[in-house]
């Protein structure tokens, strides 16, 4: 089931003439899912224009049953999603506490309500006493972390997250993604997490959607992505490796030497047959053969390289 | 929210949100908390018209007393002095009833004057941030990723500014009428002079949505607050001068409706019926200018305000 499903949507900015949307047809299901992309992709204007912050100049765009694109819709919608914005944003002169407090109020919530679920958020996301300073003084991973507490005092059951780990150090990056990690995989909360680290949307995430240029290159399940390459195999062997290494070019499979001394292969068949016919040739024992893992990089530069070949 | 710590944890809410309710009072009361924050300001801005207020009411209650012949209790030799300072003598001002209440109803508008330059100080300190700032640190994306209407945040800052505009316009006027209705012999000077409490209304009302609408413009137009606040002093005393010059080169007195300041001295004179021949220009243009000021700053909140919430 989807919670969001965009249509043909086309978005320009004027001023540098540029197609940040380009027909953008893409629906993204329910769980934790990863927008990656590099700068300039179009994912933080896909966001806003998932909250009405942005309006498309065509196309249909539907948040859990919700059109951002009127009025009506966005207002409820708003309700329904918790939003994390990318850039350094908080309300001046509050405090920690006052500014999830004052935004739960806005959400809807009753002042005692707010109050509670305030300190509820804050608590989950590691700030302790931290929240009754002004946050103008606070550091990024502080803010970070506030920014994910607003968005989630409302209990949204959908989670748009602009580049959550952007400008934290390592244990602060860590924190962040294992609470992601918990909202998607623990609470059960729909998340749309928005970054060019691929590493976090490999760790946190089970769907991915790749973004270039305003369009989709790939949409499918990060294990589809980074799974098992059945055509890419890790061989261990002993005897006469160079011989075996050239005889498996000769027969133009594609080879290369890894630093373990494990000869990594790409098959031009579907099964593994004729690496042991080389070896018999050669004189070569196979002890191992491993199908190699692709890593999500892997895969998102070869959709970006594909991408840029049909160009 | 004193600073104790919450043992909650974060927990799903089953609670409904309001979707509903106006939501600008949680706005007002955050800017109003902001605001009361830094004690300095607020003492340095209130004490003049507090102090004014203060003596103002005990001249009020000085003249309409000594109007009925009575010298106040404890004042003794001084309130002879001052009766004759203020008058003619003890005598002439008891025989003459009606024209010390006339007195009393213009030195209200004096005053009303005088309090009305430091409710523009208020309005101008506090106010100038509300929406520069908002967008300086990015809040607006927090307030417009809630279900919250521009009519609700706008809503919400004006209530801010006006709020300080009614303390500093409106408040003092209503405490030196009421005691001068208290002093004077038998409500006279309710009878007499009853309406002069609507018109301080009516006058501090518009005062306050004038100026509150310049600052809000300026404030949607300005980077940062400082820039806002110059922004503000700069419009009031350019309007002056340049209106003061327009008026003398080309001998109108109608191009003083250029000021703010100016309109609002030519209304005070005509709707509290002073006879003041050297301001003499006319009233309806006065109405008209500030009319067009308040049109015009509302224009630019909007269209500010749109390009905050939709890009």
């Amino acid at each position: 089931m989807s919670v969001v499903r965009l249509q043909s949507v086309v978005k320009t900015y004027p001023r540098g003439k540029v197609r940040a949307l380009d027909g953008l047809t893409v629906t993204v299901p329910q769980g934790a899912v990863g927008l990656l992309g590099p700068n300039g992709a179009g994912k933080t204007t896909l966001l806003k224009i998932l909250l009405g912050l942005i309006r498309p100049e065509e196309g249909e765009v539907e948040v859990d049953g919700h059109k951002p694109t009127t009025r009506a819709g966005q207002l409820q919608l708003r309700q329904l999603v918790g939003y994390m914005p990318e850039s350094d944003c908080l309300i001046p002169g509050q405090t920690g506490v006052e500014t999830v407090v004052l935004l739960a109020r806005l959400s809807g919530l009753s002042d005692k309500d707010a109050l509670s679920r305030a300190h509820e958020v804050l608590d989950y996301v590691g700030l302790e006493e931290a929240r009754y300073r002004p946050v103008e003084g606070w550091s990024t991973g502080m803010k970070q972390r506030l920014k994910l507490a607003q968005a989630l005092v409302h209990d949204p059951q959908l989670l748009l997250l602009d580049e959550p780990t952007n400008g934290l150090d390592p244990a602060g990056r860590r924190h962040m993604l294992d609470l992601i990690l918990d909202l998607g995989h623990g609470r059960g909360k729909s998340l749309l997490v928005c970054t060019h680290l691929l590493a976090d949307v490999e760790r946190t995430c089970d769907h991915v959607i790749v973004l270039s240029k305003g369009r989709v290159l790939a949409s499918s399940p990060v294990g589809a992505l980074v799974g098992e390459d059945r055509r890419s195999v890790r061989v261990q062997a002993s005897g006469d490796l160079r011989a075996y290494r050239q005889a498996l070019q000769a027969r133009g499979m594609p080879v290369d030497t890894q630093e373990d001394g494990s000869l990594a292969v790409r098959l031009t068949a579907e099964d593994a047959d004729p690496l042991f016919e080389v070896a018999l040739h050669c004189g070569v024992t196979i002890r191992s053969v491993q199908p190699q893992r692709s890593s999500l990089e892997q895969s998102f530069l070869e959709a970006l390289a594909a991408q840029e070949a049909q160009a | 929210m004193k600073a104790e710590m919450h043992g909650e944890t974060w927990r799903p809410w089953s609670g409904t949100l309001d979707g509903q309710r106006l939501r600008f009072g949680p706005i007002v009361r955050a800017g109003l908390r902001i605001a009361l924050r830094k004690k300095l300001p607020l003492v340095l801005l209130f004490l003049p018209p507090v102090v004014a207020t203060i003596i103002f009411s005990f001249v009020v209650y000085t003249v309409a007393a000594l109007a009925q012949g009575m010298v106040p209790a404890g004042l003794g030799a001084a309130g002879g002095a001052m009766g004759q300072a203020l008058g003619g003598g003890q005598n002439s001002l008891a025989g003459d009833f009606v024209q010390q209440l006339v007195r009393v109803r213009e030195m209200i508008v004096g005053f009303h004057l005088s309090t009305d330059l430091f409710s523009l100080l208020l309005m101008a300190w506090f106010g100038a941030g509300l929406l520069a700032e908002d967008r300086r640190s990015g809040a607006h994306l927090l307030y417009f990723a809630r279900p919250l209407t521009r009519t609700d945040y706008l809503l919400g800052k004006f209530s801010i500014v006006a709020l300080f505009g009614v303390l500093g316009s409106m408040l003092p006027g209503l405490v030196i009428i009421t005691v001068a209705v208290a002093a004077s012999p038998d409500w006279s000077f309710l009878q007499q002079e009853g309406s002069v409490i609507w018109k301080t209304l009516l006058f501090g009302g518009a005062w306050t949505i004038v100026v509150s609408s310049v600052v809000l413009a300026v404030s949607s137009l300005a980077s940062r607050r400082s820039y806002a606040l110059a922004g503000v002093f700069a419009f009031f005393m350019f309007s002056g001068a340049i209106s003061q010059l327009l008026a003398r080169l080309l001998k109108d007195r109608d191009w003083l409706a250029l000021s703010p300041v100016q309109c609002g001295i030519r209304i005070a004179e005509a709707l509290f019926d002073l006879k003041m021949p050297v301001r003499d220009w006319n009233t309806t243009i006065a109405w008209t200018s500030w009319a067009l000021m308040v049109g015009v700053s509302w224009a630019i909140i909007v269209w500010r305000t749109r390009r905050l919430e939709v890009v």
